[in-house]
């Protein structure tokens, strides 16, 4: 599995690693007065770490100086669905420009060039995964692959990327030491780390403050109410009963909104009801009877019985149906993303200050009383392909995202677009910390799950995400019959890959 | 003067049925036309006037809504798109004038056959399609390149074509190519300096319907085009009208619409003459 250094690479990671390496102890040192002072000996640590690294920059120079002039062209494939994370971009365009003036002091000839495509509006997940497969198929795949995290099993299984065990290893003190350590389990398949992640986020539950208001709600309740879902004194049943007072009492047409088109959000309602996903132990996806009987039976009384949720939501727009009334107040409830908050400003539906009176944030609710609340995360996945080692490049792809995975940079695509923190240091980032929200959300991560990197989810996300869509659209499939129909199509399509327990 | 007055009555009929079915076609363009000039639009009447919907065209730089990132600059989108529908409409132009004259004349074992099975290729919609397309294109290595997507529109198009220039070819008495070449002319000299000029119509009708073909495309640009680089206007006004509708700038999006149809409104309006003049039905060699 180990894939060997070349001199010049690793010559090059040398220079970044003593400038990373030295940013982080100026960090430290700038963070001493507020955080009340650096241990001493991390101090010396770090230093210790960049005076080793140096000899190494001096050695590298040399090596470049032999070398001839060189361009290297690296080509970068970035999503970005929600235009405010155009950063994962330009992260990867600034570190290539660092890089460069760095190369160019030390006076060798080797430059890094970007050739990087920025899949925004109109890319889809769906299509940009196709233009991939097919890019893949012609030869003509990215060097860089950011993807989310649970394609890594396809991916990996395919032969489309390289696993970065050894690379993770060999700069594990220049930045890896600091990633989230939980990220790391987004990024394991078959005993292998095949990726690194780029960014993460949480998906809560939020609430309108003035529709609680307006049902007689005090300060102090609304304000203990997230609270109050941790401990999980309000399940998700109370939930359909405070929407459906609210629904009741007009003050809002629609009681509680959830994503519009197929995806992974849904899924932490089962979740809440003590279901699992995966078994780690096993590499096998898991369908927890009870908690899908309890999943499809709160989701038909939702629409039918309760009337809270419209029979038409997973047919909705975005916009119309997601967006415009829950920001618009006329939904109490909204199951979304750590990043919809800064979506709403940046489309102007609403401002700082109105989210910050008017919006709450909590974890989706545990299913029954004795359980957890729950909150899911996607972790967005700078892969290597096979591409770039066959063009020979995957060293140098690995050094620039080690350079991009850096606590400023990240900080920057994190406060854009309100996703969170990867590394432990960005947490303390002056950019991170001003954004309150952020911070406030963070908790949440100790709640979180991530779903499977197996090859055949996308079955299980399909299957799942049919039946819950019958179960809204059609009163007669009782929570009974579409339970006994999406086990009989779940062993059908995943067989062997799922593992079925009570 | 009541025939006169039945004949004025009759017309009047006849174009007030003209303006109410085409009066929505022409709303569409108006409307079109004044949200790109518009502030805003309240219903269909603009709020205000202005013309920053326009600005980017002196740049050709398109910010994404939303992001500061850019789409790919407008005059090299507009640039691709042309270079697609002149080289797709050339290239029919070419293959179909002597397709089509070898069908027309020549009596060759399978002729029949071919002619038939020519009209069953363009019946195949072009999406069905797509899978087989992209392993063609991957075995040439042109995956990704206009290149790539040239051949399929023009090996998608020519059936057409070649039909369009059959007929017109049949339509040329067989006299006037035999004094050609009683009179010395070789078979290609026949054809190049004798029938071709016959079949001016014909070649503009081929040449116009590859050019609106080719600037139109936007499946295969959209399948088998990753690099932003070599995008054409089609995905341009895409990128523009799809996706959530809070990042949609109308104003913008309207104007782009407009740069996109401009050129075929202008292209048609000189090619006109010719497409009043298409006659594909000919009465040569069956």
């Amino acid at each position: 599995m180990r894939r060997g250094v070349s001199p010049t690479v690793a010559g090059i990671a040398a220079f970044i690693i003593g400038l990373i390496v030295g940013a982080v102890v100026m960090y430290a040192i700038a963070g001493m007065g507020a955080a009340g002072g650096v241990a001493r000996e991390e101090y010396e640590k770090l230093l210790k770490e960049n005076e080793k690294l140096k000899a190494k920059i001096e050695e590298l120079s040399k090596k470049l100086q032999a070398a001839g002039a060189k361009e290297i062209t690296l080509k970068g494939w970035i999503i970005a669905p929600h235009p405010p994370s155009e950063y994962r971009l330009k992260n990867i365009k600034i570190a290539a420009e660092i890089l460069n003036k760095w190369l160019k002091i030390m006076g060798a000839n080797v430059r890094i060039k970007i050739d990087g495509e920025f899949f925004v509006r109109p890319v889809e997940w769906g299509e940009y995964k196709n233009k991939f497969y097919l890019a893949a198929k012609a030869g003509k795949a990215p060097h860089i692959y950011l993807t989310g995290h649970e394609d890594i099993g396809f991916l990996a299984d395919n032969g489309y990327i390289i696993p970065l065990d050894d690379y993770i290893k060999e700069y594990w003190d220049v930045v890896y030491y600091d990633v989230i350590s939980t990220l790391w389990n987004a990024v394991k398949y078959k005993g292998h780390i095949w990726g690194v992640p780029q960014d993460t986020e949480v998906r809560p539950l939020y609430f309108r403050k003035d529709i609680l208001r307006k049902m007689g709600w005090s300060e102090e309740e609304i304000e203990a109410l997230p609270k109050k879902i941790e401990k999980c004194e309000i399940t998700l049943w109370d939930l359909l009963k405070i929407a459906k007072e609210a629904k009741d009492k007009g003050l809002v047409k629609r009681g509680i909104l959830h994503r519009v088109k197929e995806g992974y959000d849904y899924f932490q309602f089962y979740l809440a009801f003590g279901g699992r996903l995966w078994d780690p132990d096993k590499g096998k996806m898991v369908f927890t009877k009870h908690a899908w009987k309890k999943t499809l039976e709160w989701f038909h009384k939702a629409v039918w019985e309760y009337g809270v949720i419209s029979p038409n939501q997973f047919s909705g727009d975005w916009d119309k149906d997601f967006h415009g009334p829950f920001t618009k107040g006329e939904a109490l409830f909204l199951s979304g993303g750590s990043w919809h908050k800064g979506e709403w400003i940046s489309k102007g539906l609403l401002t700082e200050e109105s989210f910050k009176e008017n919006i709450g944030f909590a974890l989706h609710p545990c299913g029954e009383k004795g359980m957890k609340p729950v909150t899911l995360s996607h972790p967005l996945v700078y892969t290597i392909t096979k591409q770039a080692e066959k063009d020979g490049v995957a060293e140098i792809a690995f050094i620039l995202i080690t350079m991009v995975t850096d606590p400023h940079l990240n900080a920057f695509h994190a406060v854009k677009s309100s996703h969170l923190a990867i590394l432990n240091s960005e947490i303390s980032d002056s950019r991170y910390t001003k954004d309150w929200f952020l911070h406030d959300v963070a908790y949440m991560l100790k709640y979180t799950t991530f779903i499977p990197n197996h090859p055949k989810w996308g079955d299980y996300s399909r299957i799942v995400f049919n039946i819950l869509k019958a179960v809204e659209s059609d009163k007669s499939l009782t929570p009974d019959k579409a339970f006994e129909t999406l086990l009989k199509e779940i062993q059908r399509t995943l067989g062997d890959a799922v593992i079925i327990e009570e | 003067m009541g025939r006169s007055l039945r004949r004025v009555m009759g017309s009047a009929l006849a174009y007030a049925f003209i303006l109410a079915v085409t009066l929505p076609v022409i709303l569409l363009y108006v409307l079109l036309f004044l949200t790109s000039f518009a502030t805003d639009m309240e219903g269909i009447v603009p709020k205000g006037f202005t013309l920053k919907n326009w600005e980017f065209i002196v740049s050709g730089n398109i910010r994404v809504p939303g992001a500061e990132y850019q789409y790919p600059n407008l005059y090299l989108v507009m640039g691709n798109t042309f270079l697609l529908a002149i080289s797709v409409a050339g290239a029919e132009m070419f293959l179909a004038s002597l397709a089509g004259y070898a069908i027309s004349r020549f009596r060759f074992r399978g002729r029949s056959l071919l002619m038939g099975t020519i009209l069953v290729l363009h019946a195949f919609p072009g999406v069905a399609l797509l899978i087989a397309i992209f392993y063609i294109l991957n075995a040439l290595g042109l995956y990704d390149t206009l290149v790539g997507v040239f051949i399929i529109k023009v090996a998608l198009d020519l059936p057409l074509a070649i039909w369009i220039m059959k007929g017109f070819f049949d339509g040329i008495p067989w006299d006037l190519e035999m004094s050609a070449l009683i009179d010395g002319c070789s078979r290609f000299q026949a054809w190049l300096r004798v029938i071709l000029p016959n079949v001016r119509n014909g070649l503009m009708a081929v040449l116009i319907f590859g050019f609106l073909s080719g600037w139109s495309e936007f499946i295969y640009i959209l399948t088998f085009i990753s690099s932003q680089k070599y995008w054409t206007l089609s995905m341009l006004v895409y990128a523009f009208t799809s996706g959530e509708y809070f990042y949609i700038n109308p104003g913008v999006t309207a104007t782009i619409a407009i740069i996109y149809m401009l050129p075929v409104v202008a292209f048609f309006l000189f090619a006109q003459k010719y497409l009043l003049r298409i006659q594909i039905a000919g009465k040569g060699v069956v």
